[in-house]
């Protein structure tokens, strides 16, 4: 059996910066569909790139209370909130009214593959703000519960479990037309 | 139970989560219409689970390989105290001292100015990517964190960078005064919980730290 993301994070803290590799192996891809259901597929790998470098030089203040990959999404949410913040800043809403394309960009090749059904959850997606559509994805892709969510998103349970039934009646309302 | 299941009850039911009914589960097998509910919200929401991200081939590797060759030390390695420097300084020019004993005359000495002006591009480095770093992250800060780690990481280099902008005013190092005198402003405001710098002058610092860090050859000490 393989080492814990514990061991791996004590290993690392102790000088071994080559124990973070497999930290890497294991968390990337789930920030990746985080990033890219956040912000969208252009920014998502610098997204996981700044997410990792960050965790590594800010290893030791990672405490061991919650796991390694509640505070690696916490990190890269944080990340998608401030791009999307610049983004936004044009335009100059509060970040819970800040809505952004979801991912995957509309590309001529995936709009091609793209099933009626995939499109209409990509636009239901576009209808949340960027707090429920994280707390949402966290949710429904990633299998975080609402503990793990409040953790992320740096907001009680209460507002986490609130946060997750707003997107889901939005995306119901958005989707009801179509399934 | 009395009444039916609300939304909110069958959504955290679907998802297994704690906070629904403690009989919800016979209620839906008893009551048609809430069954009728729970089953179009499934319906619903297990579509939805179809919509797959595809994570590029290979990503891990690419992350990891950027990662790796500028890899710092986490923090607690790579940024020791001033004291743990002080002393790494002493047991050098010790261990040069005896050295010079012991050997021949090699070129002629540096001279104090030379020698205290490599000392200073050797640590800048290490110097600057930590304050750069609390910048980023005070910056990067949600509204209302908690940011007493780095007023505390400020306050400490504060300290330093005294030392250092006083070494680079003695050294006629005009370009390191003048960045450090900007960064001692930055620092000072974080630890004293004032309003942190604005946001555009804060980039530019930090793009004019990054720019002096990136001319400063760690090995050599020298730019």
């Amino acid at each position: 059996m393989g080492d814990t993301d514990q061991d791996l994070v004590a290993r690392v803290r102790a000088g071994d910066s080559g124990a973070f590799r497999p930290l890497v192996e294991r968390h990337a891809p789930g920030v990746f569909r985080l990033a890219c259901r956040m912000t969208g597929e252009t920014d998502a790998e610098d997204v996981v790139q700044e997410t990792l470098l960050r965790a590594f030089r800010q290893l030791d203040k990672y405490e061991s209370r919650s796991s390694f990959g509640t505070w690696i999404h916490r990190i890269a949410a944080n990340l998608c909130f401030d791009l999307l913040r610049v983004r936004a800043r044009r335009r100059a809403p509060a970040l819970d009214d800040v809505r952004e394309p979801a991912c995957p960009a509309p590309r001529p090749d995936r709009i091609a593959i793209a099933t009626q059904a995939r499109a209409g959850v990509l636009e239901a997606l576009d209808g949340l703000t960027v707090r429920e559509r994280a707390a949402f994805l966290l949710r429904h892709w990633e299998g975080f519960g609402i503990d793990r969510i409040a953790e992320v998103l740096e907001i009680s349970e209460t507002a986490a479990k609130n946060t997750v039934f707003r997107a889901v009646r939005k995306m119901r309302a958005s989707l009801a037309g179509r399934f | 139970m009395t009444g039916h299941l609300g939304e909110d009850d069958l959504i955290l039911l679907y998802y297994g989560e704690r906070g629904a009914p403690a009989d919800a589960r016979h209620h839906l097998r008893e009551c048609p219409d809430c069954a009728a509910e729970f089953q179009a919200l499934s319906s619903a929401l297990d579509r939805m689970a179809g919509d797959e991200v595809h994570v590029p081939p290979g990503l891990s590797s690419r992350v990891w390989a950027r990662l790796q060759p500028g890899m710092p030390a986490p923090r607690i390695r790579r940024w020791p105290k001033p004291l743990a420097w002080m002393a790494t300084a002493a047991a050098i020019a010790l261990a040069s001292f005896h050295l010079g004993r012991h050997t021949a005359p090699e070129p002629p000495p540096a001279t104090a100015m030379e020698t205290r002006e490599r000392a200073l591009v050797a640590s800048l480095g290490h110097h600057l990517e930590r304050s750069r770093m609390v910048l980023t992250e005070v910056s990067n800060a949600p509204i209302g964190a908690d940011l007493s780690n780095e007023r505390l990481e400020a306050r400490d280099l504060l300290a330093s960078n005294r030392l250092y902008r006083q070494t680079a005013a003695f050294a006629g190092r005009f370009e390191y005064q003048d960045l450090l005198d900007e960064l001692e402003q930055a620092l000072l405001e974080i630890a004293q919980e004032t309003e942190p710098l604005p946001r555009a002058s804060g980039e530019n610092l930090m793009f004019r730290m990054k720019v002096i860090e990136s001319k400063i050859d760690p090995q050599e000490g020298q730019l």
